[in-house]
């Protein structure tokens, strides 16, 4: 009897006597949690991300081809594209993403803060303000000062464009200040962790220098826009610009099972099949880099893979739906550029599995150098910076003996090449070089010239249901703004991709 | 001094009267040797009555010889001649209206004593047309009860629902308590239906506070068999059933494959797609497919087949259950054991499940203590092909993207037919079905055991005290696989179809649940008063754990194992462990046998909430009052019993799983890269201080009989206020999150039950006898918060939650419309738009149910027939753009493949006045129109009412006379049933689709179904039972 009501008795034991630790089970044993993570497990993933986004999103691909570089190779019914429709949708993904990916670094930042990692926040400052110049040039006035604050502002208001940009600015130089005065001990595994830079405390400076001046060169056009201040900060700081051979891009340590993710959505997916994507040559900037010998066509795009045309460089006009006597597949048209085999090579847009992601290619950083002497804002041969741009581009396409094909082909008198005597037509020649330059690897770049300086303007969509006459000019708010955000994102007004524009095209 | 005398006198005088009237105990039983608890013993002609305890005994002090009075509900009362040892049978009235029903924690109670509302049905009627599982014989034959099978298949999965729903996101599916053990809902597929004795259902809160958290959406009490006293009992039974095609969408059969026009806008006949728009069929003979390397082309006749592709590929299909039971027992001992084997195919071929299920229950009296043991072990062994592996090659969907003339039938040789073959299919854009049915599946077995321990302790008269501790086991190992698909260079070339590699992907998930509970209880007779109280407490453990694991490129194609791999294995672990702990009480009183009250309260403590605040309380109350017996003037009318009854009860749930309480970092896409590692944050941000949902559930009935309860009328009115619903708020990602945890949304849930019931409704002589069962539920709902800002949440599937509309309510994409509703069309084109934004549609459950269940008795025959209704809610059918976009679905073909004017629309006259559209055609009417995003993406073309009548279950049984089985000396008794299950349906003429209960979900958000299910289909079956 008395074994009995002991026997009973145990379930009583468990509730009352040791209720704490008996119900203490929920800590979790599957996934990091915030107690647990370190901003060196966050860096490398949060760095991928943001490769990925903007090498792959697919609604930057649809901006490549509006812009005249892709077009769409299928044979099935109307494209929505062609038209030019900007549903509520077409942004959502690169909002999503980019906040998403902002809340990485954000998040790291904290944890470093805390634990006094100055590289680690130091790089949370810059690579955010990479996104956030996107998102601007992409929306306008967005989410910035009350974003990332879920328990103060679970609806966060927006801010305007300008007020980015301008501490935009402010974050950058913090960035490179704290990155520069980081104690590489107290950072651990940053030369593991930082899959862009490896730790190179001058690269970062000459990184976040170089998108100072992407943002400064964007603002060219502002009423009244003066850039002496930010300049002096940027030759105060010293580092200068990121140079030939110094592109930034991430890699992680791709391989061919995890391949880089450019690769694996445009050239050969993990089990080595051609990559089931219906991006093909559009015919404007294909047939202009062959009227003007530019040798890049056969790196930017690939030869017909067989078939009647097979070997042949071969694009299609932008917006032709369902024609039935054109088949759209890649065996009549030249796939997006790169090697031919799986195993890779040493040249064009998508070379191997293993290649690096671009974020900002030194390219660029010679033409932003190149505009900003000749606006007279930096000292520097606004000539020479043009040529290194050029060369820069071919170098980094893997164009054999590429700065001998690069000065062949400077030496074009056509105006779109050669180097005028007008400031105005300088700027022009750099936007159309830009526009050569960014063909498959800067979408955004190509847009936003597109927005500033008018000069490239891409044929249009033969599509006659199109919904506009030339490429839109911003997009619009995603649904999920109208939908958990309304109040703010209304307070934004109505926005017409078609006619509405960011800040600073004007 | 004095005062020691006065005791010990008083002691003698005591023991005089107790030798006066010596004790008498007995036991009271059925015709079937099966104990009558709480029977009430009477010594007739004096006040003088005690109520026999669970077990049917009992003990009163009588004068020896006095005559007893033994009454019981439902029982014909009976008179005996007191005899100390005697057994007492009581024979059933005809109405069994007050058979003892079991309660929370297995406490069997008079039903006139409850506050709430609760449904008895017997194992026998619940297995009537032999259905494979419990749910599906319960469907349409207790009110407040919904079942509804969202599959056909091998598995036909339901979804169970007690008086709607009480949670927004959380679960509604009632608690399941077999035997006293509570478990998981799910486990009621894994009961064979032959094991069952009854079936109870506690319908709201109100009737299941005592199993708390748990017990919030209601209860399904399942008693398994026990053996009765006397000679062992052996029985076996067997059906079979035949499943057949019974509702198939709407499709055209009047074109052949295409999907483009020529420049003159007629259709273009292309011989290598999966899409219908091609010419009008003209029996001419044409290629099917693209030539092959060889040159040689597949001719077949441009004519639609008799039999569709659908019809060809699906297979009618055999069903088989057998079981067998032996039972027995003595005066202490009884056992039970079960055995059943069903074996299910599939509609699609190879498709096949078999479960074994094996019972055994025991249990044996040791004077005051009374011990029981039940342990049920079952095994399931299923192959079937994956659905859902990519849109364009589900089954069901590759079938709607045949074109009518393809003979689907002649490329079942897929090895080694040419035109059969990945390299010669016609097909483009999708496999052969013929080919992933063999290399496309998933294969696994279920390991499952139930079991439970009881004692019970009569420690006085009166009080008891019980533990029992239960546990379900189950281990469940999967593995799928795709083969290698090879094809030559020529085909890539051709087609864009690439060749692939196997790959094979393995899980394992164990999942263990513990439950110990330990209770007292006292009941007490004082005279007219009566006491019923328990008091107890439960412990419940929860633990899974699963385990996957996948590789592709397999080396050896044949070989489906992760270690035949190349590259790396990818896999994933999880691990959820949660521990509940109960006190809780319970009492009830009761007065002069018509007025019950009682009182219930339950504190509650939970791991899976913040360690310093997890404990809740929530009370209870109910009352019932016998009008009848309280006012004896009502037995002049002919109203023969009536009972009004009432029940509060507030009850918590905890609705989330394990760890939500801190925001979690996952593994970034691909990472780890070699040695180095990569996180990224969730997009939930999880809330440390989140507190149980709470329902509070109130509930009011009527229960009246007349003509000698001949007629019976129940009728029950709830409403359930739900409050603190925990939510995952969708929140802009500016926030760096999508969704956050709160506790904020609220919604008022309530209804209507009635229940009549006639026994019998026409009764002739001994030889006939009709009875009539009918339900009917209303069941609204309505949202009354979503959080501060927010008046909707989506859930998923369309389905929202919006304040002031019933929950779930539709979203979905439609037309740009005028402000009167008509379709805005362009005035060149004659071509709709799409409104960007969705619009709010109808209600996504059901509101109103109605079952009807005739039973007929003519001599050894009896026929059962259930039909029922569900409607008031509405459908997405999920495969309808599916349909339109492979040119098959009827719609199509409505306009004859020619422009047309839009029905219903009006245009723009230029001015910004709409005028009605009677000329304005559209620019095509082909592939290029019915294609085109505007016809495929707006929802509302496929939106229909969700209304339906169904012929749910027809039994004929006969059974065979005694005197015909007296020659065999063996057989006790033969029963042989015709059975036919969903045999008809009836829905709205614009229901062109499918069975509006099929969903691509069990959970909350319903009324959407898809391409990757199987068709409906109607059972018909025949099964013999043998007693011996």
């Amino acid at each position: 009897m008395k074994k009995w009501i002991l026997y009973l008795a145990i379930p009583a034991v468990l509730t009352t006597g040791c209720s704490k630790s008996f119900f203490d089970i929920n800590d979790n044993p599957n996934v990091a949690t915030t107690t647990s993570i370190t901003p060196d497990l966050i860096l490398p993933s949060a760095m991928d991300r943001t490769g990925t986004l903007f090498s792959t999103n697919g609604s930057l691909a649809t901006i490549g081809s509006w812009m005249g570089y892709w077009a769409i190779g299928t044979n099935y019914g109307a494209v929505t594209e062609h038209r030019y429709d900007m549903s509520t949708d077409f942004g959502n993904t690169f909002w999503t993403s980019s906040y998403d990916i902002i809340f990485d670094y954000h998040t790291m930042q904290q944890k470093a803060e805390t634990g006094g990692q100055d590289f680690y926040a130091g790089i949370a400052h810059i690579m955010k303000s990479l996104h956030y110049q996107a998102l601007v040039d992409l929306f306008n006035n967005v989410p910035y000062s009350q974003a990332m604050d879920i328990n103060k502002h679970i609806t966060p208001g927006y801010d305007k464009g300008e007020d980015v940009y301008k501490d935009l600015l402010v974050q950058i130089t913090e960035g490179i200040r704290l990155i520069k005065a980081a104690d590489l001990s107290k950072n651990i595994n940053i030369a593991d962790a930082d899959i862009m830079f490896h730790g190179n405390k001058a690269l970062w400076a000459k990184f976040g220098n170089t998108l100072k001046l992407r943002l400064l060169i964007h603002m060219s056009q502002v009423n009244g826009f003066n850039p002496a201040a930010e300049i002096n900060t940027i030759n105060a700081e010293g580092s200068g610009y990121l140079a030939t051979g110094e592109t930034a891009g991430i890699n992680p340590g791709y391989t061919s099972t995890k391949p880089n993710p450019f690769w694996n959505a445009y050239a050969f997916n993990q089990a080595g099949n051609y990559s089931q994507d219906y991006r093909r040559a559009n015919n404007f900037a294909l047939n202009l880099m062959k009227g003007l010998n530019d040798e890049r066509y056969k790196y930017f795009y690939r030869p017909v893979r067989g078939g009647t045309y097979a070997g042949q460089y071969r694009g299609i006009d932008y917006g032709l739906n369902n024609d039935p006597a054109h088949i759209y597949t890649e065996t009549s048209l030249s796939d997006i550029g790169g090697s031919p085999t799986t195993t890779g090579g040493a040249s064009g847009l998508a070379k191997a599995a293993t290649m690096d992601t671009w974020i900002l290619t030194a390219a660029e950083s010679y033409f932003l150098q190149s505009e900003a002497a000749v606006r007279g804002w930096i000292a520097g041969n606004a000539h020479v910076l043009y040529q290194e741009g050029v060369r820069e581009s071919y170098r980094w396409l893997g164009v054999p003996n590429a700065v001998a094909t690069a000065d062949n082909y400077l030496a074009s008198t056509d105006t779109k090449v050669a180097w005028p005597a007008a400031t105005a037509d300088q700027i022009k020649v750099i936007s159309w070089q830009k526009y050569f330059a960014f063909n498959g690897n800067n979408f955004p770049e190509a847009w936003n010239d597109y927005k500033r300086t008018g000069v490239v303007q891409p044929a249009i969509s033969v599509d006659a249901g199109r919904l506009t006459d030339h490429v839109p000019y911003r997009y619009p708010y995603p649904t999920s703004e109208y939908s958990y955000n309304r109040k703010n994102v209304e307070a934004q007004g109505t926005v017409d991709p078609y006619t509405n524009k960011v800040f600073w095209d004007l | 001094m004095k005062k020691m005398l006065t005791a010990v006198f008083s002691l003698f005088v005591l023991l005089f009267a107790q030798a006066q009237q010596k004790p008498v105990t007995g036991v009271v039983k059925d015709s079937k040797g099966e104990p009558v608890p709480f029977s009430t013993i009477l010594e007739t002609g004096t006040k003088k009555a005690v109520q026999a305890d669970q077990n049917g005994r009992f003990s009163i002090k009588v004068a020896p010889g006095a005559s007893l009075t033994i009454s019981s509900s439902g029982y014909e009362p009976q008179t005996a001649t007191a005899a100390d040892g005697m057994t007492v049978t009581l024979t059933t009235n005809s109405n069994n209206l007050n058979e003892v029903v079991v309660t929370a924690f297995g406490v069997k109670r008079q039903p006139k004593e409850l506050g709430y509302s609760i449904a008895k049905i017997s194992g026998d009627d619940a297995s009537k047309a032999h259905s494979v599982n419990v749910q599906n014989g319960l469907t349409g034959k207790i009110s407040g009860l919904n079942i509804q099978t969202v599959n056909n298949g091998v598995f036909a999965d339901t979804r169970i629902t007690l008086r709607g729903i009480r949670s927004l996101t959380g679960n509604n599916q009632p608690l399941l308590v077999v035997d006293g053990a509570p478990m998981d809902l799910s486990y009621i597929n894994s009961l064979s239906p032959q094991d069952i004795q009854d079936v109870t259902v506690l319908k709201g809160n109100t009737g299941a506070a005592l199993y708390g958290q748990d017990g919030g959406n209601g209860v399904i009490i399942i008693t398994t068999k026990t053996g009765g006293r006397g000679k062992a009992l052996v029985s076996v039974g067997s059906t079979i059933q035949y499943e057949s095609l019974s509702f198939l969408p709407k499709i055209q059969r009047a074109f052949g494959n295409g999907e483009g026009e020529n420049p003159d806008g007629t259709p273009r006949l292309d011989v290598w797609t999966n899409n219908s728009f091609g010419p009008r069929f003209d029996g001419s003979e044409v290629d099917l497919g693209d030539p092959l390397e060889d040159g040689s082309v597949k001719r077949v006749k441009y004519a639609a087949q008799k039999r569709t592709p659908i019809q060809q590929f699906f297979r009618p299909v055999f069903t088989l259950q057998n079981d067998f039971s032996v039972s027995g027992g003595d005066e202490k001992s009884r056992y039970y054991l079960g055995i059943q084997n069903v074996k299910v195919n599939g509609m699609i071929p190879n498709d096949e499940n078999r479960r074994t299920t094996l019972r055994f229950n025991a249990g044996r009296e040791f004077g005051r203590l009374s011990t029981a043991f039940r342990i049920s072990y079952i095994n399931e062994n299923y192959n079937i092909v994956n659905q859902g592996r990519g849109t364009a090659n589900n089954i069901y969907r590759s079938l709607f993207k045949t074109a009518a003339h393809v003979p689907v039938d002649q490329f079942k040789d897929w090895r080694n037919d040419p035109f059969s073959t990945p390299d010669g299919y016609y097909n483009r854009f999708g496999y052969n079905p013929w080919m992933l049915i063999d290399i496309d599946r998933a294969k696994g077995r279920s390991d499952e055991l139930i079991g439970s321990l009881e004692a019970n302790l009569r420690i006085l008269e009166g009080l008891t005290l019980n533990y029992r501790v239960s546990t379900t086991i189950a281990n469940v190992t999967n593995k799928s696989w795709l083969g290698a698909i090879n094809v030559s260079e020529y085909t890539t070339n051709l087609k864009g179809i690439q060749s692939s590699r196997a790959s094979v992907a393995d899980a394992t998930d164990f999942a263990a649940r513990i439950n110990s509970e330990t209770f007292a209880t006292y009941k007490k007779q004082f005279n007219r008063f009566s006491i019923d109280a328990l008091v107890g407490y439960s412990v419940i453990g929860r633990f899974r754990k699963q385990l996957n694991a996948s590789g592709s490129n397999l080396v050896i194609p044949t070989l489906y194992n992760i270690n035949n791999r190349t590259g790396e294995i990818a896999g994933s672990e999880s691990y959820a462990e949660a521990r509940t702990a109960a006190a809780f009480g319970k009492i009830s009183f009761g007065w002069d046998n018509w007025a019950f009250l009682e009182i219930t309260g339950r504190n509650e403590w939970d791991s899976r909430l913040n360690i310093n605040n997890n404990s809740f309380f929530y009370p209870g109350g109910s009352l019932s009052l016998l009008l009848h017996e309280a006012l004896p003037q009502i037995k002049n009318t002919p109203v023969s019993y009536l009972k009004v009854r009432g029940a509060w009860a507030r009850s918590g749930t905890v609705n989330l799983d394990p760890y939500s309480l801190e925001s979690t970092f996952g593994t970034g896409a691909n990472f780890p890269y070699g040695s180095l590692p990569g996180y990224t944050a969730g997009n939930t941000i999880n809330n440390p201080n989140i507190k149980p949902e709470f329902v509070n559930g109130k509930e009011v009935g009527l229960e009246i009989g007349f003509n000698n309860n001949k007629v019976m009328l129940e009728a029950t009115a709830y409403q359930q206020d739900n409050t603190d619903q925990i939510i995952g708020v969708q929140v802009s990602g500016a926030t760096g999150y999508s969704t956050a945890l709160v506790n904020a949304a609220a919604f008022v849930n309530k209804g209507i039950e009635l229940d009549l019931k006639l026994t019998p409704l026409i009764k002739a002589g001994k030889d006939f006898q009709l009875d009539l069962k009918a339900n009917y539920t209303l069941s609204d709902n309505k949202v009354t918060r979503i959080y501060e800002g927010l008046t909707e949440l989506g859930i998923g599937n369309n389905n929202f939650a919006i304040v002031g509309l019933p929950a779930y309510t539709f979203k979905l994409t439609d037309f740009n419309r005028t402000p009167d509703g008509k379709v805005i069309v362009d005035r060149t084109t004659g071509l709709p738009s799409a409104d960007p934004v969705p619009k709010t549609y109808g209600r996504t459950l059901p509101k109103h149910l109605i079952g009807v269940n005739p039973t007929v008795r003519y001599k050894d025959f009896s026929l059962s027939v259930v039909v029922d209704y569900r409607g008031g809610h509405y459908i997405y059918n999920g495969i309808g753009p599916s349909l339109t976009f492979e040119g098959n679905g009827a719609m199509t073909a409505a306009y004859d493949r020619k422009p047309f004017v839009f029905p219903n629309s009006a245009y723009d006259d230029g001015t910004g006045k709409y005028v009605d559209n009677h000329d304005v055609l559209t620019s095509g009417g082909s592939a290029t129109f019915w294609t085109s995003a505007v016809m495929t993406n707006t929802q509302s073309l496929y939106y229909t009412s969700a209304a339906s009548w169904k012929l749910r279950e027809i039994a004929l049984t006969y059974e065979l006379p005694q005197t015909l089985l007296q020659h065999t000396r063996i057989i006790k008794s033969a029963l042989i049933t015709l059975s036919a299950r969903n045999l008809f349906i009836w829905t709205p003429a614009s229901n062109i689709y499918t069975d509006p209960e099929f969903s691509n979900t069990t959970g909350n958000a319903q009324g959407v179904n898809t391409t990757a299910q199987t068709p409906p289909t109607r059972i018909l079956g025949a099964t013999i039972n043998l007693t011996f």
